[in-house]
């Protein structure tokens, strides 16, 4: 239980602490920012899921940003909405919908729903910016943060504690 | 490749997705179970039971075995029971979210089979079928019938001599007997008075014609006492003179009271009070009206079951924004079976058939689907019956059309009126039914038409048959022999729930025709012997009434005789007193007389 409860703190403390890379952590992030903005019960959303198990990437920068952004849907869904829709009704792209649509597996993609397209629309636009932003705000702050964090005793605690339940896991 | 992506993560992941696969290939079923039930339960209202689902991904195939649909109008019925339901699916189409089911069979299909336990979701729900069918088929139509049997087959003798006693002839004369008598007496007493009085006047004339002076009031009045006399006795003569005319006139009082009896009796009796429609009701109600009845049954079922759907538009909300239909995508429904072939047993008539058919475009969105349902049916075995039915829900108005042969199928045999007496009996005959059903929206129309062959219909006498009643099953078997063949035509109007039925039927026709003029004939012989025996009744009433008239007709005439004989001396009297032939004349007598006063100085 005491687990669940402090896995988002842990995996912001390993996030910021592992021996990953800058840049897979800000790729992370935006995998996890796309994957946090789509609705959960499409075939993108398992796919960018995927990606984000399957690269090498921080798995904890990108789940935290995953759980940011969907707690940011309830308020983005409107503009999400209107932005896909936008996109979904313009005449000259049906054609090309229509086929990607009939495609097999085409309909579970869930593309043809207004705030997945554009939740996907606005997270490849915000993905470079995010990740731009993100890797600079590394580079410059993770080097003291990670010197700050680890005089605390609990982000020891907090790493070992993980380190205990993966051993425990085995 | 190793920089980029985990092969140690995504490897074992590859193993878990196949052991998903090999997880969903033995396990699928039970979801598939559930979710047939659910699903089914929520489409038809009543329970759906299903014994066991295998589904295999790789072949895109499931199958449904102990399928068990109950009936929701008859819960310990069901209205389907399949041993075995196979489905291939199109592969291409469930990648595309689409259940579209290519060829599926449905093998040992059973229809109406009675369940052990109720098939109602909720045991107090007691929903029926209650729409009306037609006023053709109550109980009323049966009744008249029965009645009209039990009728002809009851006491008509004694119905028959009840109405004689009851005739207004014989009354009239008993009581003409009763009443000239009377009238005769009291004539004859009148005679009787007028001579008494006649002789007291002769007598009293004769004391005054002694004694003038002393009975000149009498003498005087004598003349005008006379003549009362005799306008008593012209009186007299005058009501004796009449009495044959009124003698006549009341015999022709009861000729008339005869005639009405006699139409009476035949009105009371005739035969045409037999309803043809009643008796084609009776002897071919179920038989007629049965098929008619399943079928539209059946296609309030359909109605209920595959309700109209409309196209749905470009957009359709979901739990986060719309989906979005694009322009030129061929839309396709979520669930189409393209074909299923159906194989099963059924009873028809009360014979086990088996029975093959062919449902194609069984959709749950028909408006996508753009083809009508069609199924065609057929059975082999004990009875032949082809169904062609088309269901078209792809217009906004829903329609259904149903063909339905049954040829060379038997009529079962069949009883009209009580066992005990008189009743008739059908033997199983060769019947060819066609029905043709056709709805718009909620308008109904159609034909059914039933031709039977090798029909046999004969009276038949149970123990408590009366005499009555056996010379009418004798007179009507002959012209029931010659019933072979009928045909009956039933017309369907009005709408689903109210159809109305218009029934011609050669068959009832005949059937009255034949009847009504074997009991006319029974009927009537009895009648004219009874009418004959009554006749005879009254021409002895008569006899004996003219018997004994003629006696008082004899005694009355000769008191008026000698009445008048009295009168006539009497008045010879009377005028030889007035023309002084006697020793005083009246006037005379006064002339003499001195003045009144001097006489009594």
């Amino acid at each position: 239980m005491s687990d669940w409860y402090f896995a988002p703190l842990r995996a912001t403390v390993a996030a910021l602490v592992a021996h990953d890379s800058t840049r897979q952590i800000a790729v992370g992030v935006v995998l996890g920012a796309i994957l946090g903005l789509l609705p959960k019960a499409t075939l993108l959303a398992a796919i960018f899921a995927f990606a984000l198990a399957a690269f090498r990437v921080n798995r904890a920068a990108g789940l935290a940003s995953a759980g940011f952004f969907a707690m940011l849907t309830p308020w983005l869904d409107p503009l999400l909405h209107a932005v896909g829709f936008r996109v979904l009704a313009a005449p000259s792209l049906q054609s090309s919908f229509a086929w990607l649509y009939d495609l097999p597996l085409g309909p579970w993609m869930g593309f043809h729903n207004s705030v997945a397209m554009g939740s996907l629309l606005v997270g490849l636009y915000i993905a470079y910016p995010l990740y731009l932003a993100v890797r600079s705000l590394l580079d410059r702050v993770r080097p003291r943060l990670v010197s700050w964090v680890m005089k605390y005793r609990v982000a020891r605690v907090l790493l070992g504690a993980d380190v205990a339940s993966r051993w425990g896991a085995l | 490749m190793n920089r980029y992506i985990r092969i140690g993560y995504v490897a074992p992941r590859l193993v878990g997705a196949l052991l998903l696969y090999i997880l969903i290939e033995v396990g699928a079923g039970i979801a598939l179970r559930q979710s047939i039930i659910q699903g089914g339960q929520a489409a038809v209202g009543a329970r759906v039971e299903v014994r066991e689902v295998a589904v295999s991904l790789r072949h895109a195939r499931a199958t449904i075995e102990g399928l068990q649909l109950a009936n929701p109008s008859r819960p310990m019925e069901n209205l389907l029971e399949a041993d075995r339901l196979e489905l291939d699916f199109d592969g291409n189409s469930l990648l595309r979210r689409k259940a579209i089911v290519d060829h599926a069979v449905l093998r040992g299909a059973r229809f109406g089979v009675p369940r052990e336990t109720s098939g109602a979701l909720d045991p107090s729900d007691k929903t029926t079928d209650t729409a009306s069918f037609a006023p053709w088929i109550t109980e009323g139509a049966k009744n008249a019938a029965t009645a009209w049997a039990e009728k002809l087959g009851g006491d008509i003798e004694g119905r028959l001599q009840s109405t004689i006693d009851e005739f207004e002839s014989p009354r009239l004369a008993d009581e003409l007997a009763e009443r000239w008598p009377a009238r005769y007496q009291a004539l004859r007493d009148e005679a009787d008075a007028l001579r008494d009085e006649a002789r007291r006047f002769r007598d009293e004339l004769r004391v005054a014609r002694e004694n003038p002076l002393r009975y000149v009031d009498q003498l005087a009045a004598a003349p005008s006492r006379l003549r009362a006399l005799t306008a008593r006795l012209k009186q007299l003569q005058t009501d004796v003179a009449s009495l044959p005319r009124e003698i006549e006139a009341d015999r022709q009082q009861i000729a008339v009271a005869r005639r009405a009896d006699e139409s009476r009796l035949r009105a009371s009796l005739a035969a045409d009070q037999l309803d043809a429609n009643s008796l084609t009701t009776q002897l071919l109600g179920d038989t007629v009206t049965q098929p008619i009845a399943e079928a539209i049954s059946w296609l309030r079922w359909v109605r209920r079951m595959t309700p109209s759907t409309k196209a749905t538009g470009n957009v359709t909300p979901a739990s986060r924004g719309v989906d979005v239909q694009f322009l030129g995508l061929q839309q396709r429904p979520n669930l189409l079976i393209r074909a299923l072939d159906i194989e099963g047993s059924a009873t028809l008539a009360g014979r086990p058939v088996e029975m093959t058919g062919v449902l194609t475009g069984l959709t749950t969105e028909p408006s996508l689907h753009g083809e009508p349902m069609r199924l065609v049916l057929s059975t082999t075995g004990g009875a032949k019956l082809e169904v062609r039915a088309t269901i078209d829900r792809s217009t906004p108005v829903p329609s259904e059309t149903i063909h339905i042969d049954c040829p060379n199928f038997t009529v079962p045999r069949l009883e009209l009126g009580p066992a005990a007496g008189l009743a008739l009996r059908t033997d199983p005959s060769v019947g060819n039914l066609t029905v043709s059903l056709q709805t718009e929206g909620e308008a109904l129309s159609g034909q059914m038409q039933l031709v039977q062959e090798q029909l046999q219909i004969e009276p038949a006498l149970g123990p408590n048959a009366s005499a009555f009643s056996a010379r009418l099953a004798e007179a009507a078997a002959g012209r029931l022999g010659r019933l072979n063949r009928a045909a009956t035509r039933v017309d369907l109007a009005g709408t689903l729930n109210t159809p109305k039925v218009t029934v011609w039927s050669s068959l009832g026709t005949g059937l009255a025709e034949s009847l009504r003029g074997a009991a006319e004939g029974v009927i009537s012989q009895e009648r004219e012997r009874l009418l004959a025996a009554s006749s005879e009744d009254l021409a002895e009433r008569l006899a004996r009434f003219d018997a004994a008239l003629r006696p008082l007709q004899e005694a009355v005439s000769g008191a008026v005789e000698g009445s008048g004989g009295d009168l006539k001396s009497l008045s010879s009297a009377v005028l030889a007193a007035g023309s002084g032939r006697g020793s005083l004349s009246f006037e005379k007598l006064g002339q003499q007389l001195p003045k009144a006063g001097s006489l009594f100085r």
